[in-house]
């Protein structure tokens, strides 16, 4: 920063620093664009002082890898998805609990609180040497399915592509959960080889291809399913001057807004080209769900997983959820979706 | 680009051809080289750390199983003498066509191709095979790489392919659409290097020479038959074409009819060839087979993954470097014609193909040139496919592509210089192709548009 | 040269790939199963992606050792076989140099997340959460024997050329486009 004259404390420093972000999201998916704009923020604040080189699709480092990398020197800050986070993050992967809320903004919140107050979390993120800056939300959870299903007894004995944790609750359903790579669902879903695909979120669906070749959507309470964090090296953090670690502080305040409203976008697109398919839309009773969730035994099978904070981590987790989403009037895109006629 | 990235530039790739002179293994000078490029820009653990999470992260990937799938299919199938029998059939089908065998050869990689999204992997199976039968058909080793090399880029062209997909899916373009416009170019490549095949053989008949080019050294060992041309019909293996023509509808049809993902029909395709050997071999002689069979397949992955390990390295230091985003930037700042920015956008890509494979190609380079192309006004699924193509043709370009690499691994005897001399005439096919696809975008387009409509 | 290297080291490699070709086998095996059963009793194996991914991980580099004893892995003789005799033994020691240092810096590397790997209790993501340590061993074990095999190839080679270095010519020079000196017996049908 050298204009001097704009006062404020960044343009006080003259130190730049050129950081390298690595994502496995494509350069047009919402999450990046969240960054992107979390990152003008930044350099906005600091004045050019901090700028961020991206690279997206796992280009510079595989999505398994990116923790490692942050901590090891060759990335600085990375998109880590809770799915690749269960050895280094254990506690982290609370974000993947099925049936917890069907509010994304809920779930951002409470994960950005967790890592205030909640020690056991937070420690987990500083043994790694990383910071947690902000969470990008994915949505609630979406099934796809080539048949229609009107009860979850439905979707028994059928072949669904699903991973993580939502592929234990299809177990628990009966399905026979099929593990695949995102990018063979589109082929697979057309050839018949999988009835139906989960394990993503709406606005997922047209980056794979799959808006136009998925006759029947169900909302199948799964709810906000999973997630991602944006992390930074702790040592370049703190190795930053005071004013910068301000600037992006407050920019990752910000940044749940800017995931909400990009998801939005998204997964706005991805609602048009379905309804212009003609999608038939559906969801499954609350009976069914909390039936569903009771079976699957999930939430107590975490816990016992865990070291002793996964407790603690998931009781404040859902106590966070509560306030949250007593504040928030956000409407997943997909219940939208669902709800125009 | 700042100077600290010119000088690791000008490093790395000096660094890299010395290396390559002192016959060093290509994939270790690719990982050295790399990893001295990557000490420079960012630093020395940086460095360690790339280089010793490449091996894991290279071969962690469930989409990979199809290489050793397909090379195990391979080798099963030559060792149950199904290629030749597939080859003498093509042999007695095409006599009066010059180049039976290689065009033989050529018809086994497209249909490879419909199977198989992998440049690599097409060519890891096919080069042995395919050498042996051009070869004794009486033409030099020279044109069985040059038709083995060039035929190993259909794969990614004729569906399935992941590298379309991943295409599709990095630069957001629709999948399915993508997918069918291969199909055109594919076919009009297979053509190309058709006619390529046929001029190449009656030219050289003509010129009545053979002293030029590289005898197949191990002539002596093999028994001589009459060659095609002459007409001499030799008596036909049937069951063996009855058995070479299942295992193809095993593996494609598993794919279509919606069985299995292309990675899973890879399995049924080594599986089906493995009872075929079997079946055409003696019990006793079954241990022996199949472990031989099995040793080589084996040999052949570890050789194409060393290389994919250098060129993981690689990849890294040149996604570091930022120097393509450099270059395209140089070129789109320059304010050409639209033609003229579609043109050297897709020269640039030539040279990536020394160092990286298909599919890291299509992620550095994918999301780099596509939005640019299209904001010139061109169809993002035309900028796709040609983006494709060029990147395979990268593969085979001289002085080193991946494909030359892998080939030169499968066939020893056949060197990098071998090799090019055999390729550039397909990589001429393969200009001429790209500039009908220009001036005829039609053949991209035709597919995807009739099914929408 | 092959017959010049120890039969230990031998033995070795060939041990390691036929391990490798045995899994290979298991994967086929596995992969049609998985389909079959899918497709037959509509239920897949669990965690066909984690076991199959993690194989691949031996299949990938256990043949490495295998494929420098039969001379499979490419390098260009282009330049170096057109050399004059005192420079083909300089660049023989570059070779030896450079792999001896590479092998330091991979076998460390491995070793180094090898370890790490068993230190954080490192799992595959899908479903069975498959530990990943043992397989990074394998591939520690795998560039340990290529390197091996691989150093002592090229002190045969330098040797060699050393001794022909005095009066005799060179034995292996008669194949000016060769790639590596022997290829393995290949079955030809
Ligand atoms: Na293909
Ligand atoms: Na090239």
């Amino acid at each position: 920063g050298n204009d001097a004259d704009q006062g404020g404390d960044a343009s006080e420093v003259d130190e730049t620093f050129d950081i390298t972000y690595t994502t496995y999201s494509t350069q047009e998916s919402d999450q990046s664009i969240t960054v992107q704009r979390w990152a003008e923020e930044v350099e906005e604040l600091t004045e050019g002082g901090i700028s961020v080189n991206f690279h997206y699709s796992g280009s510079l480092v595989d999505a398994e890898d990116s923790l490692q990398a942050t901590t090891d020197g060759r990335a600085d800050l990375a998109q880590v998805g809770s799915i690749y986070a269960g050895s280094d993050l254990p506690m982290y992967t609370v974000a993947e609990m099925p049936f917890e809320t069907e509010n994304p903004e809920a779930q951002l919140r409470s994960l950005n609180r967790l890592y205030e107050e909640n020690d056991a979390y937070r420690s987990n993120f500083e043994d790694q040497g990383v910071r947690q800056l902000f969470p990008l939300p994915i949505g609630i959870a979406t099934l796809g399915l080539n048949d229609p299903a009107e009860s979850l007894e439905d979707v028994s004995g059928r072949s669904i592509r699903a991973g993580g944790v939502v592929g234990d609750a299809f177990v628990a359903a009966g399905a026979n959960p099929v593990g695949m790579v995102a990018t063979d669902i589109y082929e697979s879903m057309s050839r018949g080889v999988i009835d139906g695909y989960t394990s993503l979120g709406l606005s997922n669906l047209s980056t794979f291809g799959l808006a136009d070749n998925t006759p029947y959507i169900v909302e199948p309470g799964i709810g906000s399913y999973a997630s991602s964090v944006v992390v930074m090296s702790e040592d370049l953090f703190t190795s930053m001057p005071e004013a910068y670690q301000d600037a992006v502080l407050e920019a990752s305040r910000n940044a749940v807004e800017y995931g909400l409203e990009e998801l939005d976008q998204a997964a706005e697109q991805a609602c048009e080209e379905l309804r212009e398919e003609g999608t038939e839309f559906s969801s499954f009773s609350s009976d069914e769900v909390e039936s569903w969730q009771n079976e699957a035994g999930l939430a107590e099978e975490w816990v016992q997983s865990g070291d002793e904070g996964a407790e603690s981590v998931l009781e404040d987790y859902r106590s966070f959820i509560e306030d949250a989403a007593a504040e928030s009037d956000y409407t997943d895109p997909l219940i939208a979706c669902m709800e125009i006629d | 680009m700042d100077n600290e990235t010119i000088i690791a530039l000008v490093a790395v790739m000096t660094s890299f051809l010395f290396l390559l002179a002192l016959r060093l293994h290509v994939g270790l000078a690719l990982l050295a080289s790399g990893a001295l490029g990557i000490t420079l820009l960012l630093s020395m653990g940086g460095a360690l750390s790339a280089i010793s999470s490449q091996p894991f992260n290279v071969s962690a990937s469930y989409t990979l199983t199809i290489i050793p799938l397909f090379i195990l299919m391979g080798v099963l199938a030559v060792n149950a003498r199904l290629a030749d029998a597939g080859f003498d059939a093509a042999n007695d089908l095409l006599r009066r066509v010059p180049g039976g065998a290689a065009l033989a050869s050529l018809t086994g990689s497209g249909f490879f191709a419909a199977v198989t999204g992998s440049s690599v992997a097409t060519v890891a199976t096919m080069a042995r095979v395919s050498t042996d039968a051009i070869v004794r058909a009486g033409h030099g080793v020279r044109l069985a790489a040059g038709v083995v090399c060039a035929g190993g880029t259909l794969g990614v062209l004729i569906p399935p392919s992941i590298v379309l997909v991943l295409y599709a899916v990095v630069t957001g373009v629709s999948i399915g659409p993508m997918l069918l416009a291969g199909v055109g170019p594919g076919l009009l490549t297979i053509a190309a290097y058709a006619a390529t095949i046929m001029i190449l053989v009656v030219l050289k008949k003509r010129r009545d020479q053979a002293a030029s080019d590289v005898s197949y050294p191990s002539t002596a060992t093999r028994e001589s038959e009459p060659q095609a041309t002459v007409g001499v019909l030799k008596r036909l293996d049937l069951m063996g074409l009855l058995f070479l023509s299942v295992i193809f509808m095993v593996s494609i049809g598993t794919i279509y009819l919606g069985v299995a993902t292309p990675t899973e029909a890879a399995s049924f395709g080594a599986i089906t060839a493995l009872i075929v050997l079997l079946i055409r071999n003696r019990p006793p002689s079954w241990l022996r087979m199949v472990q031989r069979s099995l040793t080589e397949a084996v040999g052949l992955t570890a050789m194409t993954f060393l290389l994919m390990v250098g060129a993981g390295v690689f990849t890294f230091f040149l996604a570091t470097s930022g120097v393509s985003a450099a270059l395209v930037n140089a070129v789109v700042g320059a304010d050409f014609p639209p033609y003229a920015v579609l043109l050297l956008c897709l020269l640039l890509l030539l040279p990536l193909g020394m160092f990286l494979d298909g599919l890291s190609m299509i992620l550095i380079a994918g999301p780099l040139l596509h939005p640019i192309l299209t904001g010139y006004g061109f169809e993002g699924i035309w900028v796709g496919i040609l983006v494709v193509k060029v990147a395979e043709m990268a593969l085979i370009t001289p002085p080193v592509g991946m494909n030359a690499f892998v080939y030169s691994g499968a066939v020893p005897e056949a060197g990098l210089g071998t090799i090019f001399k055999g390729v550039w005439p397909f990589l001429l096919a393969d200009v001429v192709v790209v500039a009908i696809l220009i001036m005829v975008p039609e053949i991209v387009t035709f597919l995807p548009e009739t099914s929408n409509a | 040269m092959r017959a010049e290297l120890p039969s230990p080291a031998r033995l070795v490699a060939s041990v390691f790939s036929l391990i490798a070709g045995v899994f290979l086998l298991a994967l086929v095996i596995l992969t049609v199963t998985d389909v079959l059963s899918r497709n037959v009793r509509n239920q897949s194996i669990l965690g066909t992606i984690d076991i199959s991914t993690m194989l691949l991980v031996a299949i990938a580099f256990l043949g490495l050792g295998a494929a420098e004893l039969n001379g499979k892995h490419v390098a260009v003789g282009l330049v170096e076989e057109r050399l004059p005799i005192g420079a083909r033994v300089l660049s023989s020691l570059l070779r030896l140099v450079l792999l001896a240092g590479l092998a330091v810096l991979l076998i460390w590397g491995l070793a180094d997340s090898w370890l790490n790997a068993v230190d954080r209790g490192d799992r595959t993501n899908d479903i069975l959460r498959l530990p990943t340590a043992p397989w990074r061993l394998i591939l520690l074990v795998s560039f340990t024997i290529f390197f091996v095999l691989a150093i002592w190839k090229e002190v045969m080679v330098f040797l060699q050329l050393q001794k022909s270095r005095e009066p005799k010519p060179m034995p292996t020079s008669s194949k000016p486009l060769e790639t590596d000196s022997e290829a393995e017996e290949v079955p030809r049908g």
